[in-house]
């Protein structure tokens, strides 16, 4: 059995309507408008043991939402969720051993006392013996380069030191599996790179299955193997990320620099043409036939440099945000 | 278990953290009591009678010290914290951790109301035991009805804590509970015996209130202690006390678990 399995999962939010201004204002006294939202719809999903997964999309796709769905802290409207064998949301104290959420724009460390403090509070809430805990402190600290800032109050503390131990408090009770919702959302490239080279190590070392939730695609492509992007609260694609572009319609984009201006029928020609200066052209033509085409434009126009790519992986995604 | 002695602790921390203000809310006790002093010599006075609705106007006074006392040590305040967890989301913490969020709250109410227990009953004893000495009261107050009373007291704390526990789930429903809170505060704390004795209110709304929460919080464990109340009324008293805690239990399982349906952790 898959260590995360998602059935058509849904969640429909209820909100009330309220136009600008005092007079329907006053109006909504008396009567809402209430409206619905589908926050997510349909989502399904197999995670295995052990592997990290990017959790792509748009704001607002309903990313955090399935998270939230899949740590027990909503219920659903529909479908089903196992993870580790349990429904989280019935929110079992067995389970609750076993996973960690961290959210890089909430804080779950107490702001007024040294993360140690937190950190202890933690081991009593999770029951973590005093041998385990001293262990796990002493190498996450170690790992995390963070050993000397337990004693300072977290308020004080920078973005990413105090990122760094709310990872700390999360994996204290050496989780098994892991949501991280924007875990480097704010912090600087280096930053970044450390909390993802720490993320790399520690699932190669314990095995812990992974989901993760990004706009640094960085993030992405440095730790999933496999990314599921959603869009609208569905599940839009879900594979390597390698193979994103085969997915859509097979393009290469060319650069062109030429020596003078031609008319721009002349250019229509070869491809659709992306974006154009005055002598700068970016054309989107077909994988299958760009040799010919190249050979043409190269005997054609008068062209001073010219570069040939594949659509990026950038790219690539946000045509995936884009298709409805 | 563990986990909920530290909460315990925490609580008491925060409390001892705190000393000055819990103090400070003793101290302003003063002036409703003063208040009131004035108000029962007039009423006394125009009355020309040595009794007032079966008080005397000693014991009104003995009675107006004791509930204003009470009143702030059953004091809860945790319903604030509740709804802002609730609003802004920071509930997700506790429903995530392996931690209970009925029995923290409960453990750090414990934790907080354990010194503040401590004093108030010091002082009150000292305010009661040097009455006696220099002003005559109508009925004595016994060891015996000091120790119910040091019995009773915790109960009714108790008791205030699950009130307090099922209001605190309106958050789940209402974005903005103040002024709810603010208006249930003054409402309970008149049919509580906060303010003036019940007895003024008449036979019939006593009758009511004989069967709501409210009177074992303040009322009732100040009639422990005056000897008002006969000893088998005291033990009536005490079961009624332990048939509402158990009520209110049930009943904030059944709001909470309707409320955390709707709980949608905004925020992140």
């Amino acid at each position: 059995m898959s260590i995360i399995e998602v059935n058509n999962l849904s969640k429909q939010f209820s909100y009330y309507k309220k136009e600008l201004g005092l007079k329907s204002s006053i109006k909504s006294l008396f009567h809402r408008e209430l409206l619905y939202k589908q926050a997510v719809k349909d989502v399904s999903f197999t995670v295995e043991e052990g592997e990290i997964v990017g959790f792509l999309g748009p704001n607002g796709a309903g990313k955090t939402t399935t998270l939230k769905m899949l740590s027990g802290i909503i219920y659903p409207t529909g479908g089903s969720a196992s993870v580790l064998g349990f429904k989280p949301w019935e929110r079992k104290k067995n389970f609750k051993q076993q996973f960690a959420i961290v959210m890089g724009q909430k804080n779950q460390l107490w702001w007024d006392l040294p993360a140690n403090e937190s950190l202890q509070l933690n081991k009593c809430i999770y029951e973590v013996s005093d041998h385990d805990f001293a262990m796990t402190i002493g190498e996450l600290t170690e790992l995390l380069d963070v050993k000397d800032l337990l004693k300072v109050q977290v308020r004080k503390l920078s973005l990413g030191e105090r990122m760094k131990m709310e990872l700390i408090a999360a994996l204290l009770h050496k989780p098994k599996v892991i949501f991280l919702d924007e875990p480097t959302i704010g912090l600087d490239i280096l930053s970044q790179k450390n909390i993802r080279a720490f993320f790399k190590y520690y699932n190669q070392q314990n095995k812990v299955t992974i989901v993760l939730t990004s706009h640094y695609m960085n993030d992405i492509i440095d730790l999933c193997k496999r990314t599921i992007v959603i869009n609208e609260g569905s599940v839009v694609y879900d594979d390597d990320l390698a193979n994103i572009n085969a997915m859509l319609e097979e393009k290469k984009i060319a650069t062109v620099t030429l020596l003078n201006s031609v008319n721009k029928d002349d250019l229509l020609r070869y491809g659709k043409i992306k974006e154009h200066g005055e002598l700068e052209f970016t054309l989107e033509m077909n994988k299958e036939n760009s040799q010919q085409i190249i050979k043409s434009m190269l005997e054609n126009l008068p062209i001073a440099d010219f570069t040939l790519e594949d659509i990026s992986i950038e790219e690539g995604i946000a045509a995936l945000y884009q298709t409805r | 278990m563990r986990k909920y002695t530290k909460a315990f602790t925490l609580g008491l921390q925060n409390a001892l953290e705190y000393r000055m203000n819990f103090l400070l809310i003793l101290i302003s006790c003063i002036f409703p009591i003063l208040i009131q002093y004035f108000l029962w010599t007039t009423i006394f006075v125009s009355k020309g009678d040595s009794e007032v609705l079966g008080y005397n106007f000693n014991q009104i006074i003995v009675y107006t010290i004791c509930a204003a006392l009470l009143s702030k040590l059953v004091a809860t305040g945790f319903e604030y914290e509740v709804s802002n967890d609730v609003k802004n989301g920071q509930l997700s913490k506790f429903l995530v951790q392996p931690i209970g969020y009925f029995q923290y709250r409960i453990s750090s109410f414990l934790g907080e109301k354990t010194p503040q227990i401590i004093v108030v009953m010091l002082i009150l004893f000292i305010i009661l035991t040097s009455l006696s000495l220099f002003i005559h009261m109508e009925t004595e107050i016994t060891l015996a009805r000091m120790l119910m009373f040091f019995l009773v007291v915790p109960i009714s704390i108790l008791l205030n804590f699950f009130i307090s526990y099922c209001l605190s789930t309106l958050s789940f429903w209402l974005l903005e509970v103040w002024g709810i809170y603010h208006t249930f505060g003054l409402l309970s704390s008149i049919a509580s015996g906060g303010i003036f004795p019940l007895d003024m209110f008449g036979a019939t709304i006593n009758r009511i209130l004989d069967f709501l929460p409210f009177k074992y919080i303040v009322f009732f464990p100040i009639n422990v202690i005056n000897g008002k109340l006969p000893w088998d009324g005291i033990m009536s008293g005490v079961l009624m006390q332990f048939t509402w805690i158990f009520v209110l239990f049930l009943l904030s399982k059944l709001l909470w678990y309707k409320g955390m349906q709707r709980f949608e952790s905004v925020g992140g």
